[in-house]
Protein backbone atom coordinates (compact mmCIF):
# COMPACT_ATOMS: atom_id res chain seq x y z
CA UNK A 1 0.00 0.00 0.00
CA UNK A 2 1.54 3.34 -1.02
CA UNK A 3 1.35 6.61 0.97
CA UNK A 4 -1.75 7.91 -0.83
CA UNK A 5 -3.55 4.63 -0.28
CA UNK A 6 -2.60 4.61 3.41
CA UNK A 7 -3.96 8.12 3.81
CA UNK A 8 -7.22 7.21 2.06
CA UNK A 9 -7.49 4.02 4.15
CA UNK A 10 -7.11 6.02 7.38
CA UNK A 11 -9.70 8.55 6.26
CA UNK A 12 -12.25 5.89 5.27
CA UNK A 13 -11.62 3.92 8.47
CA UNK A 14 -12.30 7.11 10.41
CA UNK A 15 -15.66 7.84 8.76
CA UNK A 16 -17.05 4.43 7.76
CA UNK A 17 -18.91 3.56 10.98
CA UNK A 18 -20.39 7.01 11.42
CA UNK A 19 -21.35 7.08 7.74
CA UNK A 20 -23.08 3.72 8.08
CA UNK A 21 -24.90 4.86 11.24
CA UNK A 22 -26.11 8.02 9.51
CA UNK A 23 -27.19 6.11 6.42
CA UNK A 24 -28.92 3.50 8.57
CA UNK A 25 -30.93 6.18 10.38
CA UNK A 26 -31.71 7.84 7.04
CA UNK A 27 -32.83 4.75 5.09
CA UNK A 28 -33.72 2.51 8.03
CA UNK A 29 -32.17 -0.61 6.57
CA UNK A 30 -28.68 -1.89 7.50
CA UNK A 31 -27.96 -3.52 4.13
CA UNK A 32 -29.09 -0.52 2.09
CA UNK A 33 -26.99 1.65 4.40
CA UNK A 34 -23.99 -0.58 3.73
CA UNK A 35 -24.52 -0.36 -0.04
CA UNK A 36 -24.72 3.41 0.24
CA UNK A 37 -21.46 3.66 2.19
CA UNK A 38 -19.73 1.22 -0.15
CA UNK A 39 -20.82 3.22 -3.19
CA UNK A 40 -19.76 6.45 -1.50
CA UNK A 41 -16.28 5.09 -0.81
CA UNK A 42 -15.82 3.94 -4.40
CA UNK A 43 -17.07 7.23 -5.83
CA UNK A 44 -14.74 9.22 -3.59
CA UNK A 45 -11.76 7.12 -4.64
CA UNK A 46 -12.63 7.08 -8.35
CA UNK A 47 -13.39 10.77 -8.70
CA UNK A 48 -11.67 12.66 -5.93
CA UNK A 49 -8.71 10.63 -4.64
CA UNK A 50 -6.30 13.08 -6.28
CA UNK A 51 -7.85 16.04 -4.47
CA UNK A 52 -6.15 17.29 -1.28
CA UNK A 53 -7.05 15.11 1.71
CA UNK A 54 -8.61 18.11 3.47
CA UNK A 55 -11.38 18.09 0.83
CA UNK A 56 -12.27 14.42 1.28
CA UNK A 57 -14.58 14.79 4.27
CA UNK A 58 -17.02 17.33 2.74
CA UNK A 59 -16.92 15.47 -0.56
CA UNK A 60 -17.53 12.14 1.15
CA UNK A 61 -20.57 13.41 3.03
CA UNK A 62 -21.94 15.13 -0.04
CA UNK A 63 -21.73 11.85 -1.99
CA UNK A 64 -23.27 10.01 0.97
CA UNK A 65 -26.24 12.40 1.07
CA UNK A 66 -26.75 12.04 -2.69
CA UNK A 67 -26.79 8.26 -2.37
CA UNK A 68 -29.27 8.44 0.52
CA UNK A 69 -31.54 10.66 -1.57
CA UNK A 70 -31.22 8.27 -4.54
CA UNK A 71 -32.19 5.35 -2.30
CA UNK A 72 -35.32 7.21 -1.12
CA UNK A 73 -36.28 8.04 -4.69
CA UNK A 74 -35.89 4.41 -5.76
CA UNK A 75 -38.12 3.31 -2.90
CA UNK A 76 -40.72 5.91 -3.79
CA UNK A 77 -40.71 4.74 -7.42
CA UNK A 78 -41.06 1.09 -6.34
CA UNK A 79 -43.83 2.05 -3.93
CA UNK A 80 -45.76 3.84 -6.66
CA UNK A 81 -45.21 0.98 -9.08
CA UNK A 82 -46.48 -1.60 -6.60
CA UNK A 83 -49.49 0.57 -5.72
CA UNK A 84 -50.34 0.80 -9.40
CA UNK A 85 -49.83 -2.93 -9.79
CA UNK A 86 -52.14 -3.67 -6.88
CA UNK A 87 -54.79 -1.32 -8.18
CA UNK A 88 -55.18 -3.57 -11.23
CA UNK A 89 -55.48 -6.76 -9.19
CA UNK A 90 -59.00 -7.58 -8.09
CA UNK A 91 -58.84 -10.86 -6.11
CA UNK A 92 -55.46 -10.53 -4.57
CA UNK A 93 -54.80 -12.75 -1.56
CA UNK A 94 -51.05 -12.47 -1.77
CA UNK A 95 -49.24 -10.04 0.49
CA UNK A 96 -48.70 -6.50 -0.71
CA UNK A 97 -45.32 -6.41 -2.50
CA UNK A 98 -44.77 -2.99 -0.98
CA UNK A 99 -44.70 -4.73 2.37
CA UNK A 100 -41.41 -6.29 1.30
CA UNK A 101 -39.77 -2.90 1.69
CA UNK A 102 -37.41 -2.96 4.65
CA UNK A 103 -38.97 -3.24 8.05
CA UNK A 104 -38.48 -0.52 10.59
CA UNK A 105 -35.99 -1.21 13.34
CA UNK A 106 -38.86 -1.20 15.79
CA UNK A 107 -40.24 -4.30 14.03
CA UNK A 108 -37.09 -6.28 14.70
CA UNK A 109 -37.49 -7.70 18.21
CA UNK A 110 -34.01 -9.21 18.39
CA UNK A 111 -32.42 -5.89 17.67
CA UNK A 112 -34.66 -4.00 20.01
CA UNK A 113 -33.54 -6.13 22.92
CA UNK A 114 -29.97 -5.01 22.30
CA UNK A 115 -30.83 -1.36 22.15
CA UNK A 116 -30.87 0.88 25.12
CA UNK A 117 -34.44 2.15 25.47
CA UNK A 118 -33.67 5.87 25.50
CA UNK A 119 -31.32 5.55 22.54
CA UNK A 120 -33.96 3.50 20.81
CA UNK A 121 -36.55 6.23 21.36
CA UNK A 122 -34.27 8.90 19.95
CA UNK A 123 -33.34 6.77 16.95
CA UNK A 124 -36.97 6.01 16.30
CA UNK A 125 -37.81 9.72 16.44
CA UNK A 126 -34.91 10.51 14.10
CA UNK A 127 -36.08 7.85 11.67
CA UNK A 128 -39.55 9.41 11.65
CA UNK A 129 -38.27 12.77 10.37
CA UNK A 130 -38.76 13.66 6.69
CA UNK A 131 -35.66 12.94 4.60
CA UNK A 132 -34.38 16.52 4.21
CA UNK A 133 -34.84 17.28 7.91
CA UNK A 134 -33.09 14.04 8.76
CA UNK A 135 -30.15 14.76 6.45
CA UNK A 136 -29.72 18.31 7.68
CA UNK A 137 -30.05 17.34 11.34
CA UNK A 138 -27.57 14.46 11.08
CA UNK A 139 -24.96 16.57 9.33
CA UNK A 140 -25.36 19.54 11.67
CA UNK A 141 -25.83 17.76 15.00
CA UNK A 142 -23.97 14.49 14.53
CA UNK A 143 -21.29 15.32 11.99
CA UNK A 144 -20.88 18.84 13.38
CA UNK A 145 -20.92 20.60 10.02
CA UNK A 146 -21.69 24.31 9.87
CA UNK A 147 -24.62 25.72 7.90
CA UNK A 148 -22.59 26.38 4.74
CA UNK A 149 -21.00 22.91 4.64
CA UNK A 150 -24.37 21.28 5.30
CA UNK A 151 -25.94 23.29 2.49
CA UNK A 152 -23.21 22.12 0.11
CA UNK A 153 -23.50 18.49 1.23
CA UNK A 154 -27.29 18.32 0.90
CA UNK A 155 -27.45 20.58 -2.15
CA UNK A 156 -29.83 23.21 -0.74
CA UNK A 157 -29.50 26.88 0.23
CA UNK A 158 -28.21 27.95 3.64
CA UNK A 159 -31.64 29.39 4.46
CA UNK A 160 -33.18 26.03 3.68
CA UNK A 161 -30.69 24.31 6.00
CA UNK A 162 -31.73 26.63 8.86
CA UNK A 163 -35.41 25.96 8.21
CA UNK A 164 -35.03 22.17 7.99
CA UNK A 165 -32.82 22.12 11.07
CA UNK A 166 -35.22 24.11 13.21
CA UNK A 167 -38.18 22.02 12.01
CA UNK A 168 -36.24 18.83 12.75
CA UNK A 169 -35.50 20.02 16.28
CA UNK A 170 -39.14 20.95 16.90
CA UNK A 171 -40.40 17.63 15.56
CA UNK A 172 -37.83 15.59 17.49
CA UNK A 173 -38.75 17.38 20.70
CA UNK A 174 -42.45 16.75 20.10
CA UNK A 175 -41.93 13.07 19.24
CA UNK A 176 -39.77 12.46 22.30
CA UNK A 177 -42.23 14.26 24.58
CA UNK A 178 -45.03 12.11 23.19
CA UNK A 179 -42.96 8.97 23.74
CA UNK A 180 -42.27 9.99 27.36
CA UNK A 181 -45.98 10.31 28.17
CA UNK B 1 -35.75 18.76 26.95
CA UNK B 2 -33.70 21.80 25.97
CA UNK B 3 -32.02 22.12 22.58
CA UNK B 4 -28.49 21.25 23.70
CA UNK B 5 -29.62 18.13 25.54
CA UNK B 6 -31.72 17.07 22.58
CA UNK B 7 -28.80 17.45 20.19
CA UNK B 8 -26.46 15.65 22.57
CA UNK B 9 -28.92 12.77 22.96
CA UNK B 10 -29.36 12.48 19.19
CA UNK B 11 -25.61 12.58 18.60
CA UNK B 12 -25.01 9.87 21.20
CA UNK B 13 -27.81 7.71 19.84
CA UNK B 14 -26.43 7.76 16.32
CA UNK B 15 -22.77 7.38 17.31
CA UNK B 16 -23.44 4.61 19.81
CA UNK B 17 -25.72 2.76 17.46
CA UNK B 18 -24.32 -0.78 17.53
CA UNK B 19 -22.73 -1.79 14.25
CA UNK B 20 -23.43 -5.51 13.74
CA UNK B 21 -20.28 -7.64 13.33
CA UNK B 22 -21.26 -8.66 9.84
CA UNK B 23 -21.77 -5.04 8.78
CA UNK B 24 -18.43 -4.07 10.36
CA UNK B 25 -16.67 -6.83 8.43
CA UNK B 26 -18.33 -5.83 5.15
CA UNK B 27 -17.45 -2.18 5.76
CA UNK B 28 -13.78 -3.15 6.11
CA UNK B 29 -13.98 -5.18 2.89
CA UNK B 30 -15.62 -2.26 1.08
CA UNK B 31 -12.89 0.07 2.30
CA UNK B 32 -10.16 -2.35 1.17
CA UNK B 33 -11.78 -2.67 -2.27
CA UNK B 34 -12.03 1.12 -2.61
CA UNK B 35 -8.41 1.67 -1.56
CA UNK B 36 -7.27 -1.07 -3.97
CA UNK B 37 -8.85 0.88 -6.82
CA UNK B 38 -6.35 3.67 -6.23
CA UNK B 39 -3.59 1.29 -7.28
CA UNK B 40 -5.46 -0.08 -10.27
CA UNK B 41 -6.39 3.25 -11.76
CA UNK B 42 -3.79 5.22 -13.70
CA UNK B 43 -3.34 8.80 -12.58
CA UNK B 44 -4.68 11.38 -15.01
CA UNK B 45 -3.49 14.40 -13.07
CA UNK B 46 -1.92 15.84 -16.23
CA UNK B 47 -5.08 15.35 -18.27
CA UNK B 48 -7.06 18.28 -16.91
CA UNK B 49 -4.56 21.05 -17.74
CA UNK B 50 -3.80 19.45 -21.12
CA UNK B 51 -7.51 19.18 -21.99
CA UNK B 52 -8.11 22.77 -20.91
CA UNK B 53 -5.22 24.04 -23.05
CA UNK B 54 -6.46 22.07 -26.06
CA UNK B 55 -9.99 23.40 -25.56
CA UNK B 56 -8.74 27.00 -25.40
CA UNK B 57 -6.72 26.47 -28.61
CA UNK B 58 -9.72 25.01 -30.47
CA UNK B 59 -12.00 27.82 -29.33
CA UNK B 60 -9.41 30.42 -30.36
CA UNK B 61 -9.15 28.87 -33.84
CA UNK B 62 -12.93 28.74 -34.24
CA UNK B 63 -13.38 32.32 -33.12
CA UNK B 64 -10.51 33.86 -35.14
CA UNK B 65 -10.93 31.87 -38.34
CA UNK B 66 -13.55 33.17 -40.77
CA UNK B 67 -15.87 30.63 -42.34
CA UNK B 68 -14.63 29.48 -45.74
CA UNK B 69 -16.13 31.25 -48.77
CA UNK B 70 -17.49 34.17 -46.81
CA UNK B 71 -16.29 37.67 -47.54
CA UNK B 72 -16.21 39.85 -44.50
CA UNK B 73 -17.19 43.40 -45.38
CA UNK B 74 -15.70 46.23 -43.42
CA UNK B 75 -18.12 48.37 -41.51
CA UNK B 76 -17.86 51.73 -43.39
CA UNK B 77 -19.72 55.02 -43.10
CA UNK B 78 -21.39 56.51 -46.23
CA UNK B 79 -18.46 58.87 -46.88
CA UNK B 80 -15.91 56.10 -46.45
CA UNK B 81 -18.00 53.88 -48.68
CA UNK B 82 -18.20 56.43 -51.50
CA UNK B 83 -14.46 57.14 -51.20
CA UNK B 84 -13.76 53.43 -51.41
CA UNK B 85 -16.01 53.11 -54.46
CA UNK B 86 -14.21 56.00 -56.17
CA UNK B 87 -10.87 54.34 -55.49
CA UNK B 88 -12.19 51.09 -56.90
CA UNK B 89 -13.40 52.93 -60.01
CA UNK B 90 -9.99 54.55 -60.47
CA UNK B 91 -8.27 51.18 -60.10
CA UNK B 92 -10.66 49.67 -62.64
CA UNK B 93 -9.98 52.51 -65.10
CA UNK B 94 -6.22 52.08 -64.63
CA UNK B 95 -6.65 48.36 -65.28
CA UNK B 96 -8.65 49.04 -68.47
CA UNK B 97 -6.05 51.51 -69.64
CA UNK B 98 -3.29 48.97 -69.07
CA UNK B 99 -5.28 46.31 -71.02
CA UNK B 100 -5.76 48.74 -73.96
CA UNK B 101 -2.03 49.43 -73.92
CA UNK B 102 -1.31 45.73 -74.01
CA UNK B 103 -3.71 45.25 -76.93
CA UNK B 104 -2.13 48.14 -78.83
CA UNK B 105 1.36 46.69 -78.28
CA UNK B 106 0.21 43.28 -79.43
CA UNK B 107 -1.56 44.70 -82.49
Amino acid sequence: MNAAQSEMDRFLADVERQAWSMANVAVNNPDDALDIVQDTMLTLVRKYATRPAAQWRPLFFRILQNRIRDCHRRRQRHGRLFSLFNAFRRDDDSPDPASFTPARDSDEPERRVDLDSSRDRVLEALTALPLRQKQVFLLRAVEGMDVAATATAVGVSQGSVKTHYSRALAKLRRLLEEADK
Amino acid sequence: MNEDKLIEAAKKSVEQQPVPDDIGRRLRLARAAAVDEMQDRPSFGWALPATAAAAVAVIAILVVREPAGEVVLPDLSDDEMSAAMELELLEDMEFLAWMLEQDADAG
